[in-house]
């Protein structure tokens, strides 16, 4: 009620200025720095694109709106190309406030506003609408979800939650990943990407007209992973590779009525690992949870050790003469194939009606089995999802928007037992031992979900200086029943080159399925007053609360020229039942969080583009600091043309340090600097070739695992890169 | 507690929807400008689709001409100022020249008419004077707001609005004409331009 309370003085606040403020002189005839701007992006915007632009739009649809209420960050085809970039998720680390390290070569690992927990991925990503959230684990396979350069508009990066318009796990954001219309990629587009250790990146698309108004492409790559090497200089077996297929059809059946069919297909072929270090222990009779490595009570002559002391069926996974030093243990890992396979076919019928009233009614089908099996885990999924979403301004000052969604998961999951663990246990959860127990075990869970939501909001422009925009997101839905998402934004302008803005959200996340449903068998104990192993476990709970998050944001966006963006917001989250993972429960706490990002876009000259931002977040989790997350990240790039057909391009990322959270071997990662420089030579008008050169100051860091299943991080080493592009 | 909160929010919507009533008449000057935006881009892009023989065009080193005529209360003069100048637009290869007059019909006026600009917009509330512009500037490319000017003034190309969107109304002349020549794959684009005879 509280909240409710300062949101209603919020309001107050915004409509008592509305009424009594000076209004900004709105018959000058002066373009504004933001209204320049806008000019230089409409600019490269051609026929089709401009035919779509919306005159009165929904506020946080349109996200480069200079009166947008919200942190965005808007990234383009050529911000991932021209930065020495392979994929779109490499991209995320140009952008103040997201957090993306790579583990081994094939491993994204991306966070936003310092969320951490077993799920790392908090906020919503889609692809043309398309959610691609994995339900099972709370994560997003990057690779899978990936598209070609040649095929992609723009991905909108909302910083904070935008439950209200986009719906459940928007809590600490939203990443909307937008293809190009066909007729927009007509012609062929090549795209190859080769770096000096092997690793290779090959697209190739094709775009043509079948008809009058009817447009389609296909597009196929290929990437290949070389192998890399762990922290420890062991090789990282993370080599593999991943293939995809994808088409796009558009038709215009007539004037502003559009039908738009696409899919695509996405298999993965790579190994993963396992830590077992640390899995194997003796009871430790005088303080039973803490039990001792079963090396250690080895090395301390402890009673009645197990004969032998190491599993038969373990001792394969034994790395000879390789020590895990951090524990002092020897070293013992598993590694198995995780092949994922992804397909999905997703349709659009959309148009905008003789009244204005813009709609779209949609759905997509979804197939994807992948096997963890490291873990023994695997799964096969289906979805389904239909929705339907309309807007219309309503009289001069409102623009509503709502819609109406439903979606139908099934899961089929299989656990097999791996082979070190297959040695004989006392299983406790059915009283009996068993060489079978699965390290991830969802029993009879509920496999077969559905969600209906819908939402509503209103765009109020109250004046010509303040915008307000209040809207609900109403959600019914198997794993975490009924709720309301509220959400209210407001844009003041105080003058030309000032805006401010603000709002409070409420977003909820669900638990993973792996949160809520599974029995993660993580260890055996050796108990030497019974000479038995016995399995431990620790146990999903179906009652996890959602995560809830009440966030309040303030922004000030100013351009003192058309050619310089400064940007600066400001958050604090409370969020409660924030779920943490790790023996002996799946735990949540509340987790407070306090942060901003300053970031600008200046370019001085016509040869000189220089952005950048600078982060800083600070977390407590039950009033305690984390360090999980870096305190501060600085991102700069500078692009220079030398000419007009070469660019020079250099980069400087900073990462503050953190700790790899976990149950047994928290991993402290140092803070690492890490420079980039590029060179771009546009050959021919539509020809591309760019030489790089990453992570120039250092021969190799790590950044990130898997906590409590990696053994150790992957080396992010120097590498240089080759890129050939020949675009549409 | 949902139910309350449910009925607070539909509470404040009410609230400012009433009000909203009350309230004089905000929002549109933002909305005017920004059409104003849009429809400057579509004349760039349209100039850079449209062939004029060499014949219809000043010598080559004289810039071109576009002449904006009537009130600009949107913007439109500084806005396409700014285009021309950031897109470095040419016409035939030659620099291009914007010149804007209030009252067309003015000696000034005529004598820029009279000499066949390349371009000629006509503001808002400036077609009651197009027969004339016509006239006296028949090798012009003629450009304006409304069908009526278009399917009524035989003007070329005129910007709508429908569907809270900009469309374009372009006589089917243009396409077909010696020069100033509009491209033929303009007309391709069916939720984009509407053409008629």
């Amino acid at each position: 009620m509280k909240i409710l309370a300062q949101a209603f003085s919020l309001l107050c606040f915004v409509f008592a200025n509305s009424l009594f403020g000076q209004a900004a002189d709105s018959n000058s005839t002066e373009l504004s720095p933001f209204e320049k701007a806008e000019l230089r992006r409409l600019l490269d915007l051609d026929f089709l694109d401009l035919s779509r632009m919306p005159i009165r739009s929904v506020l946080g649809y349109e996200q480069e709106h200079w009166r947008n209420p919200a942190s965005v960050h808007v990234i383009r085809p050529d911000d991932i190309s021209r930065n020495g970039h392979v994929l779109t998720v490499d991209a995320f680390r140009n952008v103040a406030g997201m957090y993306t390290t790579r583990g081994v070569g094939y491993d994204d690992f991306v966070t936003m506003r310092n969320f951490s927990g077993s799920a790392t991925e908090k906020f919503l990503t889609m692809v043309d609408g398309r959610e691609v959230l994995q339900l099972m684990g709370g994560t997003i396979n990057w690779t899978t979800e990936d598209v070609p350069l040649a095929i992609l508009d723009r991905i909108e990066i909302i910083r904070g939650p935008g439950a209200s318009l986009w719906g459940t796990n928007a809590v600490s954001g939203v990443v909307n990943i937008v293809t190009k219309h066909s007729a927009q990629t007509q012609g062929d587009s090549v795209r190859l990407v080769i770096e000096d250790d092997g690793t290779f990146l090959g697209d190739f698309v094709h775009g043509g007209q079948l008809g009058d108004g009817e447009f389609y492409r296909f597009w196929v790559r290929d990437q290949e992973y070389s192998e890399g090497k762990l922290i420890s200089g062991l090789d990282a077996r993370d080599d593999g590779y991943a293939r995809k297929a994808g088409f796009r059809f558009d038709k215009e059946l007539s004037a502003d009525l559009d039908l738009t069919i696409a899919g695509g297909f996405a298999t993965r072929r790579v190994e993963h690992i396992l830590d077992l270090t640390a899995r194997l222990f003796y009871n430790n009779a005088a303080n039973p949870t803490s039990p001792i490595p079963i090396h250690l009570a080895n090395a301390l002559n402890l009673p009645n050790l197990p004969t032998p002391l190491i599993p038969t069926s373990w001792q394969s996974s034994a790395v000879s003469g390789e020590f895990l030093s951090s524990l002092n243990l020897p070293r013992y890992q598993n590694y198995e194939e995780m092949p994922q396979d992804g397909s999905h076919i997703r349709g659009k019928l959309s148009g905008v009606t003789d009244n204005d009233l813009e709609w779209s009614l949609g759905g997509y089908a979804e197939l994807y089995d992948t096997t963890l099996g490291h873990i023994g885990h695997s799964w096969e999924r289906e979805e389904f999802d239909f929705d339907f979403k309309a807007n219309k301004p309503i009289g001069d000052f409102n623009h509503i928007a709502f819609g109406l969604s439903y979606r139908h998961i099934s899961f089929d999951v299989d656990e097999v037992v791996t082979s070190p663990w297959a040695f004989s246990s006392f299983d406790l959860n059915t009283g009996s031992f068993r060489t079978d127990i699965p390290i991830i075990d969802y029993g009879n869970s509920p496999t077969k979900f559905e969600r209906f939501t819908g939402f509503i909001q209103d765009s109020i422009e109250l004046n010509d200086q303040v915008v307000l925009s209040l809207g609900a997101k109403f959600e019914d839905s198997d794993l975490s029943g009924s709720s309301v998402q509220p959400g209210i934004r407001a844009s003041y302008t105080l003058d030309e080159q000032n805006i401010f803005w603000g709002a409070y959200s409420r977003a909820y996340r669900q638990a993973s399925l792996v949160e809520q449903y599974t029995t993660v068998s993580y260890a055996r104990i050796w108990d030497p007053a019974t000479s038995l192993w016995a399995n431990q476990s620790f146990f999903g709970d179906p009652n996890l609360d959602d995560e809830k998050m009440d966030a309040f944001e303030l922004g000030w966006r100013t351009r003192p020229s058309d050619r310089l963006l400064i940007e600066l917001s400001l958050y604090h989250y409370n969020t409660k039942n924030a779920v943490f993972s790790g023996p002996p429960v799946y735990s949540t706490s509340n987790v407070k969080t306090s942060g901003g990002e300053l970031t600008f876009d200046y370019q001085p000259s016509r040869t000189w583009h220089l952005k950048g931002g600078y982060s800083y977040s600070r977390g407590k989790k039950d009033s305690k600091p984390q360090d999980d997350f870096p305190e501060s990240m600085v991102n700069l790039s500078s692009q220079l043309a030398l000419s007009d057909n070469l660019t020079f391009i250099q980069s400087l990322y900073y990462t503050g340090q953190r700790t790899i959270a976990s149950a047994y071997n928290p991993i402290p990662i140092d803070d690492y600097l890490r420079l980039d420089l590029g060179l771009i030579w546009q050959t021919r008008e539509n020809w591309e070739i760019g030489l790089f050169g990453r992570d120039l100051l250092d021969p190799d860091h790590p950044e990130n695992m898997y906590n409590d299943l990696d053994v150790e991080p992957g080396r992010v080493e120097r590498t240089f890169l080759l890129s050939i592009t020949k675009k549409f | 507690m949902r139910t309350r909160v449910l009925l607070l929010v539909l509470g404040l919507f009410s609230v400012f929807l009433g009000v909203d009533s009350v309230l004089a008449n905000p929002g549109l000057v933002a909305e005017k400008r920004k059409v104003t935006r849009v429809q400057a881009v579509y004349l760039k892009h349209l100039i850079n689709f449209t062939h004029w023989d060499a014949s219809d065009l000043p010598g080559p080193t004289k810039p071109a001409k576009i002449l904006l005529l009537g009130e600009d209360k949107n913007g439109m003069i500084e806005t396409f100022q700014y285009l021309v100048s950031e897109s470095k637009l040419k016409i035939g290869g030659r620099s291009v020249e914007v010149i804007h007059f209030k009252n067309p019909l003015v000696p000034d006026a005529i004598k820029e008419l009279e000499a066949n600009p390349s371009v000629i917009f006509l503001l808002p509330k400036s077609n009651s004077q197009v027969k004339k512009i016509r006239d006296l500037s028949p090798k012009s490319l003629l450009v304006g707001n409304g069908r009526d000017l278009v399917e009524k003034h035989q003007a070329d190309i005129a910007f709508t609005i429908s569907k809270n969107r900009v469309r374009l109304v372009i006589r089917e002349k243009t396409f077909t004409r010696k020069s100033p020549m509009l491209s033929s794959r303009i007309s391709a684009l069916r939720n984009v331009v509407e053409v008629i005879p």
